[in-house]
Parts: structure tokens; sequence; C-alpha cells
């Protein structure tokens, strides 16, 4: 039989959607997105999708439009991951806590997500993305799916693209008022 | 290979903290936007509460009255358990096209 060889550093998102308002689509579409700083980035730096959920997207541009009548939309595309700082690996979930040790030993007071895995970014190794699922405790969204169930209601699986060559093929796959 | 990329990452972290001075560590906070995302520890702002810093940055914007630690102050007390810094309500600010000058 066959092997199929593929390296960690070109591990594929063949579904990653990013949620944004219409008006934004077009320059997207033809320029590229552009990396971003904002208070709603936790993760550092970068461009954010939610892998495999369209409906995570389009729920967070809702949330975040300014009026109620503007239109929003989400654009989809492949995401090559490439060297990629992901938080479901237990390694590197200890890295980021010993960055945050040794902050503290340092006498660096607030150390938040970003602002760890900000500095892996800038002052160490280039890290092309960050992945991390990130369950919403808010609102009674703990909540698990059902009684008895293992599982949680509003998980989120996000993708932070810091590098943007990385993102391709985006195409818009909505636009409307959400409803 | 991922493995060889995380190795070499942790060792230079790990040689990093060994040596770094206090000077050194505040110039890679610096770089890292250590000011701005400081208080970066909520994943998205709910909607609500954008809402509402959203309705006072206009009352304050069209009001012109109130100094921006003011609008920390007020934002505060809008939304007691979450305090934000001046810096995220200025970014806040600044992505819904206000200006802040009051």
């Amino acid at each position: 039989m066959a092997t199929l060889e593929i390296r960690d550093y070109q591990k594929i998102v063949p579904d990653a959607f990013h949620g944004t308002l219409l008006k934004n689509v077009a320059e997207i579409l033809s320029e590229g997105f552009r990396l971003s700083r904002g208070p709603s980035q936790f993760l550092g730096d970068g461009i954010y999708f939610f892998e495999s959920s369209e409906w995570h997207a389009k729920n967070w541009a809702l949330r975040h439009r300014e009026r109620g009548t503007d239109r929003i939309a989400v654009i989809q595309a492949i995401i090559n991951l490439g060297h990629c700082f992901d938080l479901h690996n237990a390694e590197y979930r200890g890295l980021a806590r010993e960055i945050k040790t040794n902050l503290e030993r340092k006498g660096t007071k607030k150390i938040t997500d970003a602002v760890v895995i900000n500095l892996l970014a800038t002052k160490f190794t280039i890290i092309d993305s960050v992945r991390a699922t990130y369950i919403s405790t808010e609102h009674g969204r703990g909540q698990r799916i059902f009684e008895g169930s293992r599982f949680f209601e509003y998980v989120q699986l996000m993708i932070c693209v810091r590098k943007v060559e990385n993102i391709t093929n985006p195409f818009m796959v909505y636009s409307g008022y959400g409803s | 290979m991922n493995d060889s990329w995380f190795d070499k990452l942790k060792s230079e972290v790990r040689a990093f903290f060994e040596t770094a001075t206090e000077d050194e560590i505040n110039q890679a906070l610096n770089q890292a936007g250590y000011d701005f995302y400081k208080d970066i520890d909520v994943p998205i702002i709910d909607f609500h509460e954008r809402l509402a810093l959203h309705e006072w940055i206009g009352t304050v914007t069209f009001g012109a009255s109130l100094s921006i630690k003011s609008i920390s102050s007020k934002y505060f007390i809008i939304k007691k358990e979450i305090i934000y810094s001046e810096d995220m309500i200025l970014a806040s600010a600044d992505n819904y096209g206000y200006s802040m000058a009051a």
C-alpha cells in the first residue's frame, strides 16, 4: 500500500472560517488578509479562523458588528498551519507555562496568553500559526451537550494565523444578516 | 520536522531566560506588545459588553466632556466583572471608528 507522507509543518486545514463584515470582504479577497492586533485577540497578533465551523465564524461576526443593520460575511480558506504552536500538545502548553513562570520570577505581572504567544513569536523561532480549543463558560455556555455527556456545548477550535501567506484559496461562503 | 522546530524553540527560550537582564526582558515584552495584550485575558468580548462600550463611547464622543480615564472608570462601573485597560478601550473605539478626542 502506498504511504502518504505529510510532515507536521505541512499540516493542512481545509475548512477554516473567518467571520467579518461584508464591507471588508472585497478588500480581503483582492489584497489579502492583514496581520492585526485587536482587543479580542487572545492568542496574540494574527488573523483568526474557526476550524470546521462556519457557525462560529458567523456568530462571531454577528456579535462584533457595529449595528444590527450591518451585513456580515464568512470567508472560508485553506490554512497551512506550518510551524504551529498547537496548544493541544502538552509540551507546547508546558513551554507556555514555563515562559509565564520565568516572566513572573523576573518581576513581570499580568501575563496573558497573548503576551506569551507574541513573545514566543517575536523573540524566538518563527511561528506561522497558533491553534487552540476554547471552551466558553460565560453566560451558561459551559454546559454539557446533554446530561451525562462528556462533551461541552460551546467549544471553539481556533486558529490564529501569523503568516498570511499560509492562508490560501479564500472565498466567501456566506453573506447576510445572520438570520 | 516540527519536533526539531519545537526543540529549538524550547532551547532558545531556556537560554534566554537563564541570562536575560531586566532590560532584555522589557525589550522582548515591548516587542511582543505587552502593554496592549496584558489585559486581554478573555477570548472574545461578549456582545452585550461590546454594546455597552459602543453606546458609552458614543455618548462620550458626542458629549465631548469626559477624559479617557473617566471612560475607563465608567466602563468599569457598567461591567464590574471585567476591567479593561485604556489601551483596550482605545483600540475598541478605533475599531468602531470613534474619535476619542473629547
